[in-house]
């Protein structure tokens, strides 16, 4: 009796002290983490869209599309089952052939994403298309360009300091923009190109269509203007097609007899672009 | 009954082997594939060969290079061709190539071959087709590009002096592809979704 009568003397004496003092250390604790993580807080979904539109329009204003609602269904259709297939499917994906006989692709944040004339012109089949448009997604889905903004202007893209009503919003935008013209860290572009090669996959084409992209634009005179701002912004496609390859060695040999495509290619983009033609 | 099956399939290789040995001719090339990758392999590699017979492409090793008798790293070594060479590309499959040059053919990996004849061809080629199709599609942009003195392209200039153009972004919705349609499009040429986990 005297025992009991202690023990719960005792169980109470340890519920005053650890209960109560413990819930109100626990509640600041998580103030305190909560305020600290708030800086942190990753940029809304919605103002990485409308900046990502906003830096499209500016890329627009460089270069105009092709005025062809075929060819731009089509890109679409194949960007989209390929986005489809990331962490991100429900980005507002949208895909766009630029007029330019420039050979390049570009994507900007939210899931605005472009390829060229130029480079359309120099693809054997559907696959190649595939693997470059694989590429930009993963910059958009590993948000490659919001982290270079962070890392370079040094700014907070906290949760609302990239929304339209903020006084360096615009500058925020030519910084977005001038990625196009500067180019993002290599390592980024190494890591797009592994992604993509596996985002191909999934989406059911032979995934060496980006590899052979990079042998064919390996094969371009560096001098030609064609290529001079795509290689200016990226690694050496000859090191890319190396790094790329070794690292598919051994897990996606299985996926190259997936289909290309090469006829589904031809018969759109031969019709739709004059003199289509191949390097072959 | 499992030892009987072993001796089976060592019989089939040994008899593969040899076909391996020898291969130099095309006909032996599918069945060393056979070997490694299945029927569906030579299949797919048939029709390969048959789109590339039309198209006689060219290429150059960039440095020396060690032919392959299959398009696997660990294969057994098929010649050598010194850097510089013109080769021509007798087939695609995977990240190799299937090239003959000197009286010798094997397999290089795709980052070992420029597209194009010899050291010069990497001067002409892609320039002047593209020139070629600028002015052939007549298209020239809103900026009026135009392809009379050469190639402009999109330049880094261009890019920072750009003025934004929010309408062609408006423009672009007409031209979305919906998931159905999407998926649609993917299925009815053949593709499939695959579970494919992210390279390291």
């Amino acid at each position: 009796m005297k025992i009991s009568k202690t023990a719960w003397l005792l169980y109470f004496a340890l519920a005053l002290t650890a209960s109560r003092p413990a819930t109100a250390f626990d509640f600041d604790k998580l103030r305190s983490v909560t305020e600290k993580l708030k800086p942190l807080a990753p940029t809304s979904e919605n103002d990485e869209i409308t900046f990502g539109r906003d830096v499209a329009a500016n890329l627009l204003g460089a270069s105009p599309l092709v005025n062809d609602p075929a060819l731009q269904a089509y890109v679409n259709k194949i960007g989209l089952w390929i986005a489809l297939h990331t962490s991100r499917p429900n980005l507002p994906w949208r895909f766009g052939v630029l007029d330019t006989s420039s050979v390049n692709a570009f994507a900007t944040p939210g899931g605005y994403v472009f390829i060229t004339r130029g480079m359309l012109v120099r693809m054997r089949d559907e696959s190649e298309l595939a693997g470059v448009l694989a590429h930009e997604i993963s910059h958009v889905v590993a948000k490659h360009a919001l982290n270079t903004i962070r890392k370079d202007k040094l700014v907070n893209l906290a949760s609302g300091a990239l929304s339209r009503n903020k006084p360096e919003y615009a500058k925020l935008v030519s910084a977005g923009t001038e990625i196009f013209a500067r180019g993002l860290d290599k390592e980024d572009e190494f890591a797009a190109d592994r992604m993509g090669v596996v985002l191909a996959a999934r989406a059911g084409y032979d995934p060496y269509g980006l590899p052979a992209t990079l042998q064919t634009l390996s094969s371009i005179n560096p001098k030609d203007d064609a290529v001079s701002l795509m290689f200016k912004t990226h690694p050496d496609s000859e090191k890319r097609l190396e790094l790329v390859s070794n690292a598919m060695e051994g897990h996606l040999d299985q996926y190259a007899n997936q289909p290309k495509l090469e006829k589904r290619f031809e018969s759109i983009i031969k019709p739709h672009i004059s003199d289509y033609k191949p390097v072959k | 009954m499992k030892r009987v099956d072993i001796m089976l399939l060592l019989a089939g290789l040994a008899v593969l082997n040899s076909a391996c040995a020898d291969e130099s001719g095309s006909s032996k090339q599918a069945v060393t594939i056979a070997k490694n990758t299945g029927a569906a392999a030579t299949q797919a590699v048939g029709v390969a060969m048959t789109a590339s017979a039309a198209a006689k492409e060219n290429g150059t090793t960039r440095s020396a290079v060690n032919l392959m008798a299959t398009p696997y790293s660990d294969a057994k070594q098929a010649g050598q061709l010194p850097a510089n060479t013109t080769v021509t590309i007798l087939e695609r499959h995977g990240g190799w190539m299937r090239i003959s040059a000197q009286g010798k053919s094997g397999w290089a990996r795709l980052y070992q071959i420029r597209s194009g004849e010899g050291p010069e061809a990497k001067n002409t080629g892609g320039g002047l087709t593209a020139l070629k199709n600028v002015s052939q599609t007549g298209r020239s942009g809103s900026q009026g590009i135009v392809a009379t003195t050469g190639i402009r392209g999109l330049s880094a200039e261009e890019l920072k002096s750009a003025k934004p153009n929010p309408k062609a972004v408006e423009s672009m919705e007409a031209n979305r592809a919906t998931d159905l349609s999407a998926r649609d499009f993917a299925h009815s040429a053949g593709l499939k979704d695959k579970d494919v986990p992210f390279l390291n």
